[in-house]
């Protein structure tokens, strides 16, 4: 089934077209979830209600831009909504003691298990913010308005999370040593 | 390490990253969609779609704004009239509204709809409507129809429970998608409009392209210049006046009524100047219990003779003066009454949160009349005394004191608000009522409770 009629499909409200283009994306807009959910359940959450988002307004998808990117962008309003209500005051550590200059070693490869833990160490706003920058490549304006926070305030955390998500990676790759 | 090649690896390593959901998903997306669109729209013809439209529609007691024209921003006077069932057909394409096409814009709405908090409102009462309208290729200047549904935003109107919907948009050709939202916003704290958004495909049946459109035109909601009324009721109470009470006059601890009359004059988003008429009615209870006394001067007269031998006994009266005190006891009850009008006018302060908000406000008062009637305890000669009129001690034609209040307002729809108010007022007066003649500060604490129309 091609992608096209599994949308027309869908704008038409046939089962077989939905479970088509669920099938397709599901597992993958499940990894998106899970990067903004505090474990796996709440992640299955997200996507069930980003899905019935997205059957109850795929008749609005224009054809234009990837299909994926909609959907993708609809599971991430989906996965911060729900960041927002279960914390209505997002907060954004300003300050975590560890040295920047520890951490010079390089870092070449990584697994994404072991990223997805470090980035579930990393505190909300830091996971937030870099998720959004270098996963799904919004910019720091777009953060900013989606968070509800300056723009300099999303640039100092990327900062900040990265240097300690670095620091995370390396203290795992020392314990495994 | 370069912080870029960092950044690629991690976009690297989740560019395909996947987890399998659990078996059964699927099923619970599709009850979940289930619960809410128990009937399938896709079962019905357009006439029938139609008819239970018109039905949802008439069933809902949402109140539907009429549309005005509204073509530059002098026109913009409370026009806009709400009623339950009025409807004015819109001609998209006479009535000057914008259109943009953008891909940013489409995309910008189609995040909106996802956040929208009154996503299920518009939902259930758009989606439902507009899905029976079928592409047509016919001519176009096809009238079809198009329901365009304008609910508020919570957050910016304070959980305003109105919703707006109407039903008028003609479009030309063929298959319908609509967003129709609603952004409102206050211009400056004194109009509070609201920007209708209608998005839907344009069709061509003559190059068979569609055409998404999104419609924005603001309109006007709501003046804030003068718009509110508020009456208001309240209870409190004095201070006693200060110095020594004479001995026997007693005095309870005067209540107080006050009811008000306010309106707001907004200068800015959270400022607002306050006036209207104030009145406040003091009564407490005197009773008295004194004494005077008097001395009195005692004569007894002795009557008797003068006795010498040889001589007949001649009569006299002699007199034996004493002092004796007297005391006239006497003792009243009644009651003290003041009352006054003033004029307040200051200044408020108000922060909403959530639905609510609080407020603070502080002026003075211009009293314009006052009126006393009671008894005092004469500072001259330290007999009770009435007093009654317009003025006296107590009353006098014109003075001023100052007022301030914190309050609460918790609306209950979109016209009127209930207002809780803790207030304190305060001003001199010449004497007291036992005859002191220093200034005395009075202060009136109360509680108050009104009602506050937006209009």
């Amino acid at each position: 089934m091609k992608e096209e009629d599994i949308i027309n499909g869908c704008k038409k409200e046939q089962r077989q077209a939905q479970e088509a283009l669920y099938k397709k994306y599901a597992s993958r807009m499940l990894g998106v979830c899970f990067r903004y959910a505090n474990d796996i359940l709440e992640a299955e959450d997200t996507l069930l209600e980003g899905f019935v988002k997205v059957f109850d307004n795929i008749s609005s998808y224009s054809g234009k831009g990837a299909f994926e990117g909609w959907i993708r962008r609809i599971m991430v309003n989906v996965a911060l909504n729900k960041i927002r209500s279960r914390n209505k005051n997002l907060s954004f550590v300003e300050d975590f003691n560890f040295d920047v200059k520890d951490i010079q070693s390089p870092i070449d490869k990584i697994q994404h298990k072991q990223l997805l833990e470090a980035l579930n160490r990393l505190p909300e706003g830091y996971r937030l913010v870099f998720n959004l920058f270098v996963i799904e490549g919004y910019s720091h304006q777009e953060i900013a308005e989606q968070l509800g926070i300056k723009e300099a305030t999303s640039r100092s955390q990327f900062a900040k999370s990265k240097t300690y998500l670095k620091k995370i990676i390396l203290e795992q790759e020392k314990v495994n040593l | 390490m370069k912080d870029k090649h960092f950044e690629d690896i991690v976009r690297k390593e989740f560019e395909n990253f996947e987890i399998q959901p659990n078996e059964g998903l699927f099923d619970k997306v599709m009850s979940a969609r289930q619960g809410r669109t128990a009937i399938p729209v896709a079962f019905f013809s357009t006439k029938s779609i139609v008819l239970l439209a018109t039905g949802l529609f008439l069933a809902t007691s949402w109140i539907v704004i009429k549309s005005t024209d509204f073509n530059n921003h002098a026109d913009l006077n409370n026009s806009i009239v709400a009623s339950t069932n009025n409807l004015e057909e819109v001609n998209l394409i006479e009535d000057n509204f914008t259109t943009e096409t953008s891909e940013s814009l489409i995309n910008e709405i189609e995040l909106d709809v996802t956040n929208y908090p009154n996503n299920n409102l518009v939902k259930n009462n758009s989606l439902k409507v507009t899905s029976p309208v079928k592409k047509t290729e016919s001519s176009s200047n096809v009238s079809k129809r198009l329901v365009k549904t304008v609910t508020e935003n919570q957050q910016l109107n304070s959980g305003k429970k109105e919703a707006i919907t109407t039903e008028d948009v003609v479009f030309v050709g063929a298959t319908v998608n609509t967003y129709p939202l609603s952004f409102r916003t206050v211009d400056k704290g004194f109009n509070e409009l609201y920007t209708e958004q209608i998005f839907f495909t344009h069709y061509n049946s003559e190059s068979d392209n569609v055409t998404p459109v999104i419609y924005k035109k603001p309109r006007l909601l709501r003046n804030y210049w003068v718009n509110n009324l508020e009456l208001g009721v309240g209870i409190g109470t004095w201070n006693l006046p200060k110095g020594s009470y004479a001995e026997g006059y007693r005095e309870t601890m005067p209540v107080s009524f006050n009811a008000h009359a306010r309106t707001r004059i907004k200068i800015s988003q959270n400022l607002s100047i306050l006036t209207g008429l104030a009145f406040n009615r003091r009564q407490s209870v005197y009773s008295y219990n004194s004494s005077e006394s008097k001395e009195e001067m005692n004569i007894d007269t002795v009557n008797g003779f003068i006795i010498d031998p040889g001589a007949p006994p001649i009569p006299v009266t002699t007199y034996d003066t004493s002092y004796s005190t007297m005391v006239n006891n006497y003792s009243g009850k009644g009651r003290n009454v003041y009352s006054r009008f003033s004029i307040p006018i200051g200044v408020e302060y108000n922060k909403t949160f959530k639905q609510n908000y609080m407020y603070a406000n502080a002026g003075v008062l211009v009293n314009i009349m006052s009126y006393s009637n009671g008894a005092w305890l004469s500072e001259e000669s330290f007999q009770i005394q009435n007093f009654k009129g317009k003025s006296n001690q107590l009353s006098s034609s014109i003075s001023t004191g100052y007022f301030a209040g914190i309050g609460y307002g918790y609306k209950l729809n979109s016209r009127f608000t209930l207002l809780f108010e803790g207030n304190v007022s305060a001003w001199n007066i010449s004497k007291n009522p036992i005859g002191e003649s220093s200034k005395n500060l009075i202060i009136n604490t109360g509680l108050s409770t009104g009602i506050k129309w937006n209009f």
